[in-house]
């Protein structure tokens, strides 16, 4: 059991890594639009500096290293929260998975452009510098895919299915945000390329963030911590790491409980119970028939036990929620920390 | 080594010109084949061609903005390969784009910037018509038209237009009226300087009998007066070029039995002559005159047509009036703007036809107006149509319409950033520097979205007494 650190206590959720709530999922997202903008910075930024390329290379270059950028902030963005892994372990998959995804998409628009006309029976279909929604949506859904096959393969086929989905989800966001934003008729104030490509590439890795892959629940644990005055911020974990189901017991039994709490506040020697159900959830139990309520908003849970029922009362549990003990002076509340707190 | 220079050895360097600033090219230009003595229209391609002839290498350099629809080119004009400055307006320059014609109208913006102020002196031919018709009072108030020239060139601005201050400028004061060539006015064949001319035309400048034999005296004004000694000293000593401003009231009339038809062939002749002095190999450079025609009068004609051949029709300067006399008849319905039109085409200048001194002296002043080594041509159109490659073409309203083109080749999927609107509403080049705020704007959003949904919840944990400080 830790014991608490003087000065500020931000255990209880720690900046550096990503709470659990709703907005979790967000981070995926941000890490991979943050790439792209990167990635459609350089791109700009070499374009307009040098141009060493034509105009048939931009399309590919652009979307190309976009596709790179995302493929890597999607990878890289993994490895950062899901570190069993050693670096070398990953780093081989995934810079193949960035080449691959750069590569491929870069040399299928190229010879794309030389089929683009057969295929539309229209010569403008091969004409570089025409914006063009219906000529290069193709090219949107091409990336995406790439985005969505490369981290599929990179994470050993792996939720290919639901990746490669998200990345021709990720190639329509990115097109149509591309045109509109690049469209001055659609826009409130005057819009071109500029910022047409820069919110295409934000729509698309957002997109493909969002919805390629999400921080697994595995990646957070339970804890139960303590938020009244006496043993503030103690906290034992509720399972381990092996993810195999525990239980914790919470009472003021002075030997071989995993929370003693203190008497005074009517607190049983054999309270509640919070464990894990072994598939990713947690549940109280009441064990007593003192008080003992779950409280979460707008909700308070009885959970005193009833002689006349032949089991406790449980209920699930939600990370921030607590639990009330007694007289109301002892009060737990249950957490899910990133794994690596634990 | 560079990485354009990297990525050109690995064969994906294109032909084509960066136009700087933007993701735009420019397609290779089209060979030029001149084969004669001509005046031509070279717009500026980079900052290399520019840098070798102008200081304001930045308005020079070509620039198109897709978020306004603007699109800038500069240009000078040359003749015979050398620079050759001119005094030019959004009249005399057509622009198109892709093959169409740009006018000024709702959402459209055409504007011609001149750079370079030119400072060589110049000859001023002024070529008076002095016919008896010049005696007529239209206006029933006294004042004839002769009346009005006078007070129109004796006026200030126009005495200033022609001999500035610090200009080194003369006039050649020719009247012209009956056969025969056309006299100095006052016997003074060269005026420099501005006292000399106000009283010499307020003295001399008088109506003569005689028919108005104007194509002759265009064609002695433009070739056989710079064989007059003193004419060609004026010339010569100072390296003046020759500017021809020829003024009348009506048709080219050389008889009383003259009809509008008859002037077809000597106008044909005239144009010929002019196309010679100007673009022909037998005149030397300093001897070729530009030419500016002004009309006093209402015009006779309406919708001339633009005709750059030298070959002249009856039906192309009478319409249906080819069999009606000048004397007495046609001339009354006003100036022969037709005719006036293709002799300043031809002579590279512009026709103003003007009614009273007011109008005289705009058009005096615009003809001796300050001449400018190279221009800026812009233009604003709907954005839509910069979303492909597209042909800018720059053409002179002059005799051979000289054009010149430039053909961007913008990116389809990505621009340069915006340029900066100036108070004029045209915009500049954005510094590259804009792209890098533009990105770590962006990351910083970033940064703070991702932090923000923590440090919202740790505030409630915060106030709800989960944690403590």
């Amino acid at each position: 059991m830790r014991r608490r650190r003087p000065g500020i206590d931000w255990r209880g959720v720690k900046l550096a890594i990503i709470p659990y709530t709703w907005a979790r999922h967000t981070q995926p997202a941000l890490l991979a639009a943050g790439a792209a903008v990167a990635a459609w910075w350089a791109v700009i930024t070499a374009s307009v500096a040098w141009q060493p390329w034509g105009p048939s290379w931009d399309g590919p270059v652009y979307l190309g290293a976009l596709v790179g950028a995302v493929v890597a902030a999607s990878l890289g963005g993994e490895r950062r929260v899901r570190a069993e892994r050693g670096w070398r372990a990953f780093a081989w998959p995934a810079l193949a998975a960035v080449i691959g995804a750069f590569g491929t998409t870069f040399w299928l628009m190229i010879h794309g452009r030389w089929i683009a006309p057969l295929l539309f029976g229209e010569a403008d279909a091969g004409e570089a510098s025409l914006v063009s929604l219906r000529y290069h949506l193709a090219h949107w859904l091409l990336a995406g895919g790439m985005v969505g096959l490369c981290c599929a393969a990179a994470r050993r086929g792996r939720g290919l299915l639901v990746q490669f989905g998200a990345g021709l989800a990720a190639g329509l966001a990115g097109a149509a945000a591309w045109y509109v934003a690049g469209y001055a008729r659609f826009s409130v104030g005057p819009m071109d390329l500029y910022w047409g490509s820069c919110v295409g590439a934000i729509a698309f890795a957002a997109t493909f963030g969002a919805l390629g892959w999400g921080l697994p629940e595995e990646l957070y644990v339970g804890w139960i911590r303590v938020v009244s005055p006496v043993l503030f911020g103690t906290r034992v974990p509720v399972d381990g790491r092996d993810g195999r189901a525990r239980e914790r017991f919470v009472g003021n039994w002075r030997r071989g409980l995993d929370l003693r709490l203190p008497e005074d506040g009517q607190v049983s020697e054999l309270h509640v119970s919070i464990g894990a159900d072994g598939e990713g959830g947690y549940r109280a139990r009441g064990l007593t028939q003192g008080r003992t309520h779950v409280v979460r908003f707008l909700e308070r849970i009885d959970l005193r036990y009833d002689p006349a029922r032949p089991a406790p009362l449980e209920t699930p549990l939600s990370s921030g929620d607590s639990v009330v003990l007694g007289d109301g002076t002892s009060v737990v509340e249950f957490v899910r920390l990133p794994v690596d707190e634990a | 080594m560079s990485p354009a220079l990297v990525l050109a050895l690995l064969g994906c360097g294109a032909a084509l010109d960066p136009v700087p600033g933007t993701t735009a090219r420019l397609d290779a230009p089209a060979a030029q084949v001149a084969n004669r003595r001509d005046l031509a229209v070279r717009v500026f391609r980079d900052a290399d061609e520019c840098a070798a002839v102008v200081h304001e290498v930045e308005a020079c350099v070509p620039w198109l903005d897709r978020a306004t629809g603007q699109v800038r080119l500069a240009f000078r004009l040359e003749l015979d390969g050398q620079p050759k400055a001119a005094a030019l307006t959004e009249e005399n320059v057509e622009i198109f784009h892709k093959s169409q014609q740009v006018k000024e109208g709702e959402d459209v913006r055409v504007e011609i910037i001149p750079h370079d102020p030119e400072r060589t002196p110049r000859l001023f031919v002024l070529l008076l018509d002095a016919s008896g018709s010049m005696a007529i009072d239209d206006e029933g108030k006294g004042q004839t038209r002769m009346d009005l020239v006078r007070a129109a060139l004796t006026r200030r601005d126009v005495v200033d237009a022609f001999f500035g201050a610090e200009s080194q400028n003369a006039v050649i004061p020719l009247v012209f009226s009956g056969e025969g060539p056309p006299r100095p006015l006052g016997g003074r064949w060269v005026v420099t300087s501005a006292a000399e001319w106000t009283g010499l035309v307020r003295d001399h400048l008088q109506v003569s009998a005689g028919y108005t034999w104007l194509y002759q005296a265009v064609e002695f004004a433009t070739g056989s007066l710079f064989d007059v000694p003193e004419v060609a000293r004026s010339l010569t000593a100072r390296t003046r070029e020759p500017v021809v401003i020829a003024l009348t009231d009506g048709f080219n009339n050389q008889s009383g039995d003259d009809v509008c038809a008859t002037n077809a062939p000597r106008l044909e002749r005239l144009l010929a002559h002019l196309d010679e002095v100007r673009r022909g190999t037998r005149t030397s450079l300093e001897r070729r005159p530009l030419v500016f025609t002004v009309g006093l009068g209402r015009a006779a004609w309406r919708n001339v047509p633009v005709i750059e051949s030298t070959s002249v029709r009856a039906s192309q300067i009478c319409k249906g009036f080819g069999d009606v006399r000048i004397d007495g008849e046609l001339e009354r319905a006003g100036v022969d703007n037709a005719a006036l039109d293709r002799i300043a085409r031809t002579g590279g200048g512009s026709v103003f036809v003007r009614r009273d001194t007011r109008g005289l002296a705009e058009a005096f002043k615009a003809a001796a107006a300050t001449r400018y080594g190279w221009f800026e041509a812009r233009y604003q159109v709907d954005p839509f149509h910069l979303r492909r490659s597209f042909e800018s073409r720059l053409r002179l309203l002059t005799a051979g319409g000289p054009t010149a083109n430039l053909v961007f080749q913008p990116s389809g999927w990505i621009d340069g950033p915006p340029g900066v609107a100036d108070e004029d509403g045209w915009t500049r080049r954005a510094p590259l520097a804009a792209t890098l705020v533009t990105a770590l704007g962006l990351l910083a959003c970033f940064v703070v979205l991702a932090y923000l949904p923590a440090a919202f919840v740790n505030a409630l944990r915060l106030l709800r007494g989960r944690v403590r400080i």
